[in-house]
């Protein structure tokens, strides 16, 4: 898989958001042009990616956002938007034009309850279904059950655990709480559950974050969680690939002309690996789980925060 | 401790890697001295011998390079 950022600018301010936020001086460079589009479409043709995953920023201020879903549809490519909501008329409009099979939108609904963002879930329907990102205890999960009842939309729910932007500020949730968390959501997807709402695991969660008894039952409900760091590449508008926005200020590659996801993935695989013999817990070096690779021991970003490299003299 | 262009690693615990951090701040080799000997509370020279250890470990882990070495 290979997410596409399309544009970005964004019209919300999230503090724990890890896209990159930095706009060129000229506003024409917040947006891939229709050029550099067709190409990312041929880099997903020649890596076989069947899939057009829209990425921001806000994707959908893209403004040729339904010409853009359009070139990709021709290529047969089924559409993915990561979007926070607040989508514009003319991309809303684009997107209810397709079945519920061609096009899938993950809508961030972290934060205050928002009536446009609820407009657009009940709009695209089962097209779409809400995320979250927790960054800070407490935040309620219950209230997202009432969100998927009464929009009409798919009857699942995204969870997200906000990382570090290496070189970044933003905010996430650090590792001490993951085992409160681990509880809290655990509860919640059993609750979920049984209202019929399948939760769906981002990456970066690990097991101990869970009790066994919890564990046990998040297999036998279902529930799909991503162990595994298998980075997920974001292609930028400028033509940067990187190994996720997490890591995006330390690995990323110029798509070349010839590239496939693929030869990305190897490449990112060999620059991370020194740090893959880590896990974000000073137990992960004994932990079974991670031996077995059964675990990747969490976020790489949150891994390497405890490298940081500092270069120093010693003057005897 | 990672060493990216070798790939390597290496685990720095207690003494180390608080020795490690105060390099790291720019305390002088003298100044890590009298803290290794507050926080052993050991005789100076004995501390300094177990500087030197610590130093040709990293040295020999390639975590540190001689100034002007080829």
């Amino acid at each position: 898989m290979t997410n596409l950022i399309v544009s970005r600018r964004c019209n919300q301010h999230c503090s724990y958001c890890f896209a990159l936020d930095q706009p060129g001086a000229d506003p024409s460079e917040d947006y891939i042009s229709l050029d550099d589009f067709d190409q990312r479409l041929d880099y997903l043709d020649r890596s076989e990616i069947t899939q057009a995953r829209f990425l921001g920023g806000e994707p959908t201020l893209h403004p040729q956002f339904p010409e853009l879903v359009r070139r990709a549809r021709a290529r047969g490519k089924t559409i993915v938007v990561f979007s926070n909501g607040l989508i514009p008329e003319a991309a809303l409009n684009a997107l209810e034009d397709l079945s519920p099979a061609e096009c899938g939108v993950v809508m961030n609904c972290t934060g205050p309850a928002n009536l446009r963002k609820l407009t657009a879930l009940s709009r695209l329907g089962t097209r779409a279904q809400p995320g979250c990102n927790i960054y800070h205890l407490g935040q309620d999960l219950n209230r997202y059950i009432p969100l998927v009842n009464e929009s009409g939309c798919k009857r699942a729910l995204r969870i997200g655990l906000a990382q570090p932007v290496l070189g970044g500020k933003n905010a996430y949730l650090p590792a001490k709480y993951y085992n409160q968390v681990g509880d809290q959501v655990a509860h919640f997807a059993l609750h979920a559950a049984a209202e019929g709402i399948k939760v769906e695991f981002d990456c970066g969660f690990v097991r101990c974050m869970f009790s066994p008894d919890a564990l046990n039952q998040l297999v036998e409900i279902g529930a799909d969680i991503g162990w595994h760091c298998s980075p997920v590449i974001d292609v930028d508008i400028d033509g940067r690939a990187f190994h996720c926005f997490p890591l995006a200020k330390k690995y990323w590659l110029e798509l070349e002309p010839q590239t496939t996801a693929g030869d990305l993935r190897e490449s990112f695989f060999a620059q991370t690996a020194v740090y893959r013999q880590f896990g974000i817990f000073r137990e992960c070096l004994d932990c079974s789980s991670f031996h077995e690779k059964s675990c990747s021991g969490g976020c790489l970003a949150n891994i390497m925060r405890y490298f940081t490299i500092k270069s120093f003299q010693i003057v005897l | 401790m990672v060493e990216e262009q070798r790939g390597t690693t290496v685990i720095l615990d207690n003494l180390e890697s608080a020795v490690w951090k105060w390099f790291a701040l720019a305390y002088s080799f003298d100044d890590v001295l009298d803290f290794v000997q507050a926080f052993l509370n050991q005789p100076r020279e004995t501390v300094r011998l177990r500087l030197d250890e610590i130093l040709s470990k990293w040295l020999s882990l390639g975590l540190l390079v001689v100034a002007g070495a080829a």
